[in-house]
């Protein structure tokens, strides 16, 4: 984002704030026979999950749209196999006050909604948003509705990722918000290594950060391209840092590190990783190989896309990243030369402790209610139906999920909670599947993957993506040992952003950033993280950090 | 008289200027040789300032996308509508604030009320909000009527109009002549430079604006051309690609398809310029400077 763009943002935000306070008081009057009429809606607490409303009620939303949809013939975002089952079934009608493409054009559109007043009934919406929501006073509290008409199945899918998603929608003991679900432990990392270089180079398969640190000195210098060019790196970077591919969360954790996530130290309180000593001897390493040419020059200013330009043209290969990078940007690099292979292994660590990958939570947005719905239980009834028609007894994955044809249908329904591990299980059956011969027996998501990984066995060099996946030796192996071993190590607050947070979390993680970028590319010396802290602490850090630890005895 | 100094000086601002316009070109052309390159060789970087891998199929895939010529529709309606009535009320703004104060009274407060516009602004979310009260929100209407008025032009043209003659006017006057007839038959076939100027002002100020597209529209289908863009050349997000999203990752290196699109894009400013261009200089400084 450019800094116009930036500061336009904060002045958005400034406003917003104001806008909310001005519309509070303008809207008051619909908010006190709003909770009449919540009051009204205490007298059906229990009900069918999946009772039809007769006659239809009408329910506005607003969504986003992607790019990559591709939907069936005849169906477009505002009439689909989702929305008639919703009107049909259910008796909901949705209707979409407006919609944008996903990404910043959404969130402006957003910000500029809240910021006005004018909200729809049903929102899905970020902690910070909710929030602001709820000092507002515009949405309602789900605790009872959640309860008295969720579905069995809906309840064992919200609740399979732990008590966080829960938490973080929670506001002074009131659930304000239904969690979004989403997988926590894809989020988990990997080290991608090119192992048709390691042959070439005769180098082992990386056991512990020793190797790894052999393996990228070697191919930033020992030519594994064979070109007699010095033009390849060791370790791909972004300007970013964490991001999902060649992010440098899996480098600090094999250090014992664990930048921008609360953890637990001995004494039980909670403390925030990016300050721990531990960051400062992967960092050192970091600058050490910098200094040494294995990392790019010019990583400071490359976002994630342009450093993918590296392993695609075979200059590059050696990132950590998520279970996801060999469907982008590494399929770009088979399509250009198929003798190149990859493979993920899973962290390692510097000592003769397991580096533990650190996982956030995987839910990133969460369900309100506006206040005064005539219906806020409508939005339970469409999760139970998502979680039904997808994954329960009635499911019909082939219609509803994933039709043969189309991309992304499961997505035109407004809230799509999927199972926590729904990835995991799928590599699970699909090896199952094959170790017993019973592929033809396989169902759902895990037989359309299947499908795509066996079509690469077949010798379809553009499924190859899908195969490092799923395959024998594909990601979700490991991720599976990750799981067994419990290895995970989550991000301990899970809480709406705190008072100070809201105020500084960003500051903070700008000076962050700026801090250990300035000490990887060694324009700033290794002592400069201790100034960092200080610094940290000083700038909000601290205050944060008791808000934190008071937020964490409220929950026990 | 061409000392030697000044002969150096010529030399060096030619240089100077080639390279500045090549720092310009250099995108344009890299964009271009994108658009018709291979996406496998544009994914690793390998396309400069020609194409690799020649091939058209980025432009087949454009021609056959429906919202890219939705949305180009959109653009054009809204140049078309937006420079006439930017056109129209820019004249009829300029010539009675062009007159003396003798003779148009509330010139003096008119004046300043149109420039406390140019400094002073309502903010976003009242202007959000004023649109969307005029129930304007969704139509053509709401990129249109918001920028009826460009200040800036109008101020350009009261300053062309007063260093026109006065004594034509005059004499217009004693034939008979009123004020449309004067303004129509007299100032307008006379101000033809700064007409150009201010016109071309208003076409790209309609074609490239993305953000009131993008705001005040309720659905992607409604979006001018350059919102639409924005959608499609914005970077993803890396950091917060779901589990769930893995499909649409195969998307993310069509850069060729990309530069197609910017380049259409830009293409119909691209052909207007030069037309406009003979006039432009001329407008903008003699509006401008005898203030």
């Amino acid at each position: 984002m450019s800094k116009g763009l930036k500061v336009f943002f904060m002045i958005l935000l400034a406003f917003s704030l104001i806008m909310t306070g001005c519309s509070d008081s303008s809207t008051s009057g619909d908010a006190n026979e709003g909770s009449e009429d919540s009051g009204d809606v205490s007298i059906a607490e229990n009900g069918d999950p999946l009772g039809k409303y007769d006659p239809v009620i009408e329910a506005t939303f607003v969504r986003s749209v992607d790019e990559t949809l591709k939907l069936l013939e005849g169906e477009t975002v505002k009439d689909n196999v989702w929305l008639d089952y919703y009107r049909d079934e259910l008796g909901i009608n949705v209707k979409y006050e407006w919609i944008a493409p996903v990404g910043d054009q959404f969130d402006q559109k957003m910000n500029v909604t809240l910021a006005s007043g004018d909200i729809p009934e049903f929102i899905n919406v970020t902690p910070t948003q909710l929030k602001q929501l709820v000092d507002a006073d515009m949405v309602m509290d789900l605790s009872k509705i959640y309860e008295g008409y969720a579905a069995p199945l809906t309840k064992e899918v919200l609740t399979a990722d732990g008590t966080g998603p829960f938490d973080a929608a929670t506001i002074d003991g009131k659930l304000f918000g239904l969690p979004n679900i989403d997988s926590s432990i894809d989020r988990a990392h990997f080290i991608w290594v090119r192992t048709d270089w390691l042959e070439k180079l005769g180098l082992p398969e990386p056991k512990t950060m020793d190797d790894v640190l052999k393996i990228s000195e070697a191919f930033a210098k020992q030519d594994p391209d064979s070109n007699g060019k010095n033009d390849t790196t060791g370790l791909a970077v972004t300007k970013d840092l964490w991001d999902g591919y060649a992010g440098l969360t899996g480098f600090f954790n094999g250090y014992h590190a664990y930048p921008n996530i609360w953890i637990k130290d001995d004494g039980g309180k909670l403390v925030y990783g990016s300050i721990q000593p531990e960051m400062k001897k992967a960092l050192k390493a970091l600058q050490d190989m910098f200094k040494d040419g294995q990392i790019d020059k010019e990583f400071g200013v490359k976002p994630g896309g342009k450093v993918a330009e590296d392993p695609a043209s075979g200059k590059n290969g050696l990132h950590f990243g998520q279970q996801w990078t060999s469907l982008w940007p590494l399929q770009s690099n088979r399509d250009q030369d198929s003798s190149a292979q990859w493979k993920a292994f899973p962290l390692v660590s510097v000592d003769n402790q397991p580096a533990r990958p650190q996982i956030t939570l995987g839910t990133t947005s969460w369900w309100a209610v506006k206040k005064g719905v005539k219906h806020p239980e409508a939005i339970v009834k469409m999760f139970n139906g998502f979680v039904e028609k997808n994954w329960g007894e009635t499911a019909e994955f082939d219609k509803y999920y994933l039709p043969e044809g189309a991309e992304g249908t499961w997505k035109m329904s407004p809230p799509t909670p999927s199972p926590p591990m729904k990835n995991l299980e799928a590599f699970l059956s699909i090896r199952e599947a094959v170790d017993n011969g019973t592929t033809d027996q396989l169902t759902g998501e895990a037989k359309v993957v299947y499908d795509r990984v066996k079509s690469h066995e077949d010798g379809d060099q553009t499924m190859w993506g899908w195969e490092r996946i799923y395959g024998a030796d594909g990601v979700f192996g490991i991720m599976k040992e990750y799981k067994d071993k419990d290895l995970f190590m989550r991000n301990e607050f899970n809480g709406a952003p705190t008072a100070t947070m809201t105020q500084k979390q960003a500051t903070l993680e700008q000076l962050q950033n700026e801090v250990f970028t300035k000490i990887i590319l060694g324009s700033a010396d290794i002592s400069t993280f201790d100034k960092f802290v200080k610094d940290w602490k000083a700038l909000g850090g601290e205050q944060i950090t008791k808000e934190v630890n008071g937020w964490y005895k409220s929950i026990k | 008289m061409e000392t030697k100094g000044y002969k150096y000086f010529t030399w060096f601002n030619y240089i100077f200027l080639i390279l500045l316009s090549l720092l310009c070109i250099f995108p344009l052309v890299h964009v271009l040789a994108l658009s018709f390159s291979s996406s496998s060789a544009a994914s690793a970087g390998l396309v400069k300032l020609w194409p690799v891998e020649f091939t058209l199929s980025s432009y087949q895939y454009v021609a056959a996308k429906a919202e890219f010529w939705q949305s180009m529709f959109v653009s054009f309606q809204r140049v078309i509508l937006g420079g006439l009535i930017n056109f129209l009320l820019t004249v009829l703004l300029a010539y009675p604030l062009s007159r003396e104060t003798k003779q148009f009274k509330p010139r003096t407060f008119l004046a300043w009320f149109l420039f406390m516009t140019m400094i002073f602004h309502g903010g976003l979310i009242p202007w959000y909000i004023v649109i969307k009260e005029l129930q304007l929100l969704d139509t053509i209407w709401a990129l249109v009527l918001p920028n009826a008025v460009p200040v800036f032009n109008v101020i350009l043209l009261i300053n062309f109009f007063r260093q026109l003659p006065k004594e034509m006017d005059e004499a217009a006057h004693v034939d008979g002549a009123g004020h449309w007839t004067i303004l129509w038959k007299i100032y307008i076939p006379l101000s033809l430079p700064v007409l150009a100027t201010i016109t071309l002002f208003s076409l790209v100020m309609h074609w490239n604006s993305w953000f009131d597209g993008l705001i005040l529209m309720n659905s992607p289908e409604n979006y001018p051309l350059q919102s639409f863009l924005q959608t499609v050349v914005i970077q993803r997000d890396l950091s917060m690609i779901g589990s769930s999203d893995l499909e649409s990752l195969s998307e993310i290196s069509d850069r060729t398809l990309k530069s197609a699109q910017i380049f259409l894009g830009c293409l119909p400013i691209l052909i207007v310029y030069p037309f406009l261009q003979k006039y432009f200089v001329k407008g903008i400084v003699i509006g401008g400077v005898k203030g």
